[in-house]
């Protein structure tokens, strides 16, 4: 618990940290348009937990923050699947595309860069599914860190 | 723009139990009464839902369910290239099964597992498997079917492993979990080899484009030996005993059913995909051969056990063996023509035998772990004279135990008098091997009964379980002998509605 890198590695982590998370939130966000989607991006969130982890050593006790967002992401993701059935249609029903509102826009014919603000439910879903990763495997990562530190005062 | 309840009935079998999975360790951070409230309401919801389907596909018969469209019925042909559900009567005797053991071991648990620290965790994984089973029974799409058979097989791995300061459920979990992930990738596999040659994966547009070639070949071998394992049939059996010993007593009956709903989309996918192209009779020839292993080598297993819930778990193999056993004579006898004369006959004992066997093996675990916690042994030589100080247990467990052995009155003898029948005009050597089967497994019974209940009151135990986990054993021993009371009514309400929605016309 007490150990730490040095201070060149805390500073580039310190740095380096931002430009992770933010790259992981557009891999959510684009899940539906590129490469990516929930599953990557929250494990590329994930690495930043790893990355302070290593540098600072494990540091306080986030567990309940963690296992909430993650039950949060899931429950999330399966309300709007039941929301399909609510509005009328069947579960998993695409209600938010071409209808103009979040995530709502329609898609022009023919060959286009991609446009972010489409797809409906499904980069919504990708962004429910980012919060459930980057949580479980932060959380995954934390305890085993935690783990491995108790070890080593033991051995 | 309103919920219909009964329509969507099918995904909310899903839907209900992967909610409450997900909001049980949220309500965990508020408190443990919501938490068991929020547990308690999702099983609830999930069973009501089973009967809310299983009643309307009894009443105005099946029909399928697609996922994600605007209408829940297919409509044209790009439907089949959705997600789609079975509503049939074989869904309905299958998620039933499930759900009365679900009930049973979601009653139970209360009791059993108190005490425990994260039991929001087991309350998820618990409602985990039971979305998977039930997906896996209900799926009509072969990538699904992929998908829940691995939601199936963690989350029950978990449940197995959940009292991981005992070293032994940890070996039993790690065993499961390594032999369910191989299963698992190689079913991709072969699901694979299916979507390259055919490009579809709907259980139904698939039956009709299959030709039987070497590759379906290829991929009916693994299918089946994948679905075989998890049904723990004889050559893939030895994860069985070990996981059903050592699993906490509230989840064994739940590992069981599981292994039963694999069996069932066993069935599924030969009657509803394979026999076409296949072959009913090498098929059929295929099951009976599994079923006669399962049952002779399942039961002689057991005899020499002295672990009281690994007896029950060699025992549980062999009964499996009388469903492969009874439902393969059934299938051979849809092409040589003598299913009017006994097909039908062991069709109907087979699955009879089926929702028997799930119910009154739930109760047999269930009362095996009420002697485990009472005494804290599983030995049955350390055992002895618990009907002094436990008899709502003793009579639980005299009752499940007579079924499995079929005694007369009760529901084991019902189905199992179906299958002798049929099965002996199908070839008397199979009936005299079910009969001395079922002989042993009587032994067996009255060993356990009178090592463990009988004789002397040697003060092993203070006096009876928790009032929950009789009240879990209560059910079932009353579905138990209801079943026994009206076998006629079960056979044609539950059985033949079944054996019609595998695509079976007379």
């Amino acid at each position: 618990m007490n150990w730490k890198m040095s201070r060149v590695v805390r500073t580039v982590t310190d740095i380096m940290v931002v430009p992770i998370i933010v790259y992981g939130i557009y891999l959510i966000i684009h899940g539906h348009l590129t490469p990516g989607g929930g599953f990557q991006g929250g494990a590329v969130i994930a690495s930043s937990t790893a990355l302070l982890i290593v540098s600072y050593g494990s540091f306080r006790d986030y567990k309940k923050d963690f296992s909430s967002m993650e039950s949060l992401g899931l429950t999330l993701f399966i309300l709007l699947a039941i929301f399909g059935i609510l509005l009328g249609a069947t579960m998993f029903h695409n209600f938010g595309a071409g209808t103009g509102g979040l995530f709502g826009g329609t898609v022009p014919e023919g060959i286009n860069p991609g446009y972010v603000n489409t797809g409906g439910t499904i980069p919504m879903m990708n962004i429910m599914v980012g919060l459930e990763v980057a949580a479980a495997l932060s959380l995954i990562l934390w305890m085993m860190a935690k783990a491995s530190d108790s070890m080593e005062v033991e051995a | 723009m309103s919920f219909d309840l009964i329509t969507h009935s099918p995904t909310m079998v899903l839907g209900i139990p992967l909610l409450f999975a997900f909001l049980t360790p949220l309500a965990d951070k508020v408190s443990k009464e919501l938490r068991d409230a929020v547990f308690m309401m999702g099983l609830l919801l999930t069973v009501f839902f089973v009967f809310v389907m299983s009643y309307e596909v009894y009443t105005s018969g099946a029909w399928t369910y697609v996922f994600g469209g605007t209408e829940s019925r297919p409509t044209s042909l790009t439907s089949y290239f959705r997600i789609m559900f079975a509503a049939d009567g074989f869904s309905a005797l299958a998620t039933i099964t499930v759900a009365i053991t679900a009930l049973g071991a979601g009653i139970y648990s209360f009791a059993f597992m108190d005490g425990h620290s994260g039991m929001e965790k087991y309350y998820a994984l618990f409602l985990l498997t039971f979305a998977g089973v039930n997906g896996m029974i209900l799926t009509a799409d072969l990538f699904n079917l992929f998908v829940w058979f691995e939601v199936t097989s963690i989350a029950s791995c978990g449940l197995i492993a959940f009292q991981n300061y005992r070293g032994k459920s940890v070996e039993a979990a790690l065993k499961y979990m390594l032999i369910s992930v191989i299963g698992g990738l190689f079913l991709l596999v072969s699901i694979g080899l299916l979507y390259g040659e055919y490009g579809v994966l709907n259980f139904y547009y698939l039956a009709a484009v299959m030709t039987g070639g070497l590759v379906d070949k290829i991929a009916l071998a693994i299918i089946f030996v994948v679905f075989a394992m998890k049904a723990s049939s004889v050559p893939m059996h030895m994860w069985a005993p070990d996981v059903y010993s050592e699993s906490p007593g509230s989840v064994t009956p739940f590992i069981a059913i599981t292994s039963m709903g694999s069996l069932f989309v066993l069935f599924r996918i030969l009657f509803g995909m394979f026999r076409f192209s296949m072959g009913a009779v090498e098929l059929g020839t295929l099951l009976i051969i599994l079923g006669l292993l399962s049952m002779f080598i399942g039961v002689s297993m057991a005899l020499k056990q002295s672990d009281v819930k690994r007896l029950i778990g060699y025992l549980s193999v062999s009964q499996i063996g009388y469903m492969l056993l009874a439902v393969g004579v059934g299938l051979t006898t849809l092409e040589n023509g003598d299913y009017g004369t006994f097909g039908a006959m062991a069709l109907e004992g087979g699955f009879f035998h089926m929702i028997n066997d799930g119910v009154y093996k739930a109760l047999l675990f269930l009362s095996a772990a009420a002697v485990v916690y009472a005494t804290g042994t599983k030995d049955l030589n350390r055992l002895g004279g618990l009907a002094h100080r436990m008899p709502y247990t003793t009579v639980f467990f005299l009752i499940g135990g007579l079924s499995i052995a079929g005694v007369p009155p009760l529901s084991g003898f019902s189905s199992k008098l179906l299958i002798y029948k049929s099965i002996y005009l199908y070839h008397p050597i199979l009936a005299i091997i079910a009969l001395v089967v079922s002989i042993i497994t009587f032994a067996l019974i009255g060993k356990i009964f009178y090592n463990a209940f009988l004789g002397p009151d040697l003060g092993l135990t203070r006096g009876e379980v928790p009032t929950s986990m009789l009240a879990a054993m209560m059910i079932l021993t009353v579905i138990v002998v209801v079943f026994s009371l009206f076998p006629n009514y079960v056979v044609a309400e539950i059985v033949v509605p079944a054996i019609e929605g595998l695509g079976v016309i007379p």
